[in-house]
């Protein structure tokens, strides 16, 4: 695996478009562990990441920014501790779609604010269920007293994986500049 | 210009087409004149597209003719032998020659009679004369009695609000963040969503900040030495996405408004609108001096130099970006 001094992590559900997300930034082509989905309970999709999606872009000095997409089922959780050690920060994405969704919100959220609390939730697949409300996700990180940015988009927009790009570098900027 | 608004009733035609014909309408006629989409039921309407088919129908023959209002036949047929002054357009629509001529000859003539009997105002000045709306006007739209609410201006309908949803249904021919003093708002009735597109759904907070935001003096404002803090962070739209994040940021951590304007380097008035449009969805909170977290980090010798790395390392991913 190449670990770069700078690292993003996409995080979240099976299906909700990390490895999409990834390939809409990277300027190489993605490396992606991809295999025929088994766990159709899960997720419908065909095929699901098994390893470690990487992408990666260069910045004007020269230095690599590595774009880590974390395989999306539980039993490869052991990667992720190594992965977000030392990351920018981590951009979750959770389908909409599911039928828990923040269930799923709250299983990778409390795993990865360990590893980190620069955290950037996309809510993907909004329009494949307009049924449930998107003030949802809101409502349930306010009573917990979480103020993490949550988004709703589409991770095949580059746009709108910028977008949460770009509110991870806002955040720490006004943190710390 | 003038201050006015067409209500046009749409009967017995799909969807498709109906989206269709609503969105021509709106790129032809002038933007200073509002559309109000509406039914033949509706007792103030000024013009009737109907599918030909319908035409004869007494109830349309006795709305046309007791109304005395232009109406527009859409036909089917493959021949096309359409014409503005036959009242008749066929679809689908090829050419928008003879809509464009219908409604210069027979919508808009129309109307410049009946506005030759109104005082004629610039919408500026129209603006000026109406009162800015309190904080409260918008806040108190999420306590309305009925959960189904419509906000109307001097355009027409800009959308229906679910606020129990917390969803909007636009109206899909007006710019998304378009309005001004004259916003009213009443409880929405089933026969209202003719008016919006259900094909989209926004979601509200975010539509609603976005509208605010997006005209400056619609609102008051409020002081600047007072303290702020966000309850959640609003999607910004793409234009003002910068600017957006930042304010978002400083704020969801308490912050005063004077400080913000300081530290960002940015207007004053921009801040106070920011914390205007974002109380007026419920989304900030006032608080304390000493609740604020926003710029607290102490500043020595050792942090200014890791300061100036990471400005460094943000200013080539930004560079990177484009951001």
């Amino acid at each position: 695996m190449i670990i770069q001094k700078y690292k993003i992590v996409f995080a979240g559900s099976m299906g909700a478009g990390k490895t999409e997300a990834i390939k809409s930034l990277s300027e190489i082509p993605v490396l992606a562990t991809e295999a025929f989905n088994t766990d159709d309970r899960s997720h419908k999709k065909l095929n699901t990441t098994v390893g470690i999606d990487y992408g990666e872009v260069t910045l004007d000095d020269g230095s690599k920014v590595g774009l880590y997409g974390t395989p999306g089922q539980g039993r490869f959780d052991f990667m992720w501790g190594v992965i977000c050690k030392g990351a920018i920060g981590t951009i979750l994405l959770i389908d909409h779609s599911l039928a828990t969704p923040l269930d799923e919100l709250e299983y990778y959220l409390n795993i990865f604010k360990q590893y980190g609390e620069n955290i950037v939730i996309g809510v993907t697949h909004i329009d494949d269920d307009m049924n449930k409300p998107t003030h949802q996700y809101r409502q349930w990180l306010m009573e917990r007293n979480l103020n993490l940015p949550v988004f709703f988009i589409d991770a095949r927009k580059k746009s709108d994986v910028l977008l949460l790009l770009e509110t991870l570098i806002t955040t720490l900027e006004v943190k710390y500049l | 210009m003038n201050n006015q608004c067409i209500n046009i009733a749409i009967s017995g035609l799909g969807l498709t087409t109906s989206d269709d014909l609503k969105i021509r309408l709106r790129k032809i006629l002038p933007t200073n004149i509002g559309i109000n989409w509406t039914s033949v039921s509706d007792q103030n309407i000024n013009c009737i597209l109907i599918n030909e088919q319908f035409f004869e129908n007494n109830n349309i023959q006795n709305i046309i003719q007791n109304k005395n209002i232009p109406y527009l036949k859409i036909s089917k047929h493959s021949e096309h032998k359409e014409s503005a002054e036959d009242n008749l357009l066929c679809i689908p629509i090829y050419d928008e020659f003879t809509l464009k001529n219908w409604v210069n000859i027979k919508l808009l003539h129309k109307t410049e009679i009946e506005q030759s009997e109104l005082s004629q105002i610039s919408d500026d000045e129209a603006d000026d004369q109406l009162e800015i709306k309190e904080i409260d006007f918008f806040a108190a739209l999420f306590h309305h009695d009925s959960r189904k609410v419509i906000l109307n201006d001097h355009l027409g309908t800009i959308a229906i609000i679910d606020h129990h949803a917390h969803l909007a249904w636009l109206e899909a021919t007006r710019e998304e963040y378009q309005t001004d003093r004259s916003i009213h708002y009443t409880a929405a009735v089933t026969a209202d969503f003719i008016k919006v597109s259900r094909k989209r759904q926004f979601n509200l907070e975010n539509w609603l900040f976005n509208l605010i935001w997006k005209n400056p003096n619609l609102i008051t404002v409020p002081a600047a030495d007072k303290y702020y803090r966000l309850k959640f962070w609003i999607q910004p739209n793409e234009l003002d996405k910068k600017l957006l994040l930042q304010l978002s940021a400083c704020f969801i951590s308490g912050a005063e408004i004077q400080h913000v304007s300081d530290k960002l380097n940015i207007p004053v008035a921009t801040v106070q609108h920011f914390v205007a449009a974002n109380l007026a969805i419920h989304n900030a909170e006032l608080i304390s001096a000493k609740e604020s977290r926003f710029d607290k980090t102490p500043s020595d010798t050792e942090q200014t130099e890791e300061k100036g790395i990471l400005k460094s390392f943000f200013n080539k991913l930004k560079n990177r970006f484009k951001f």
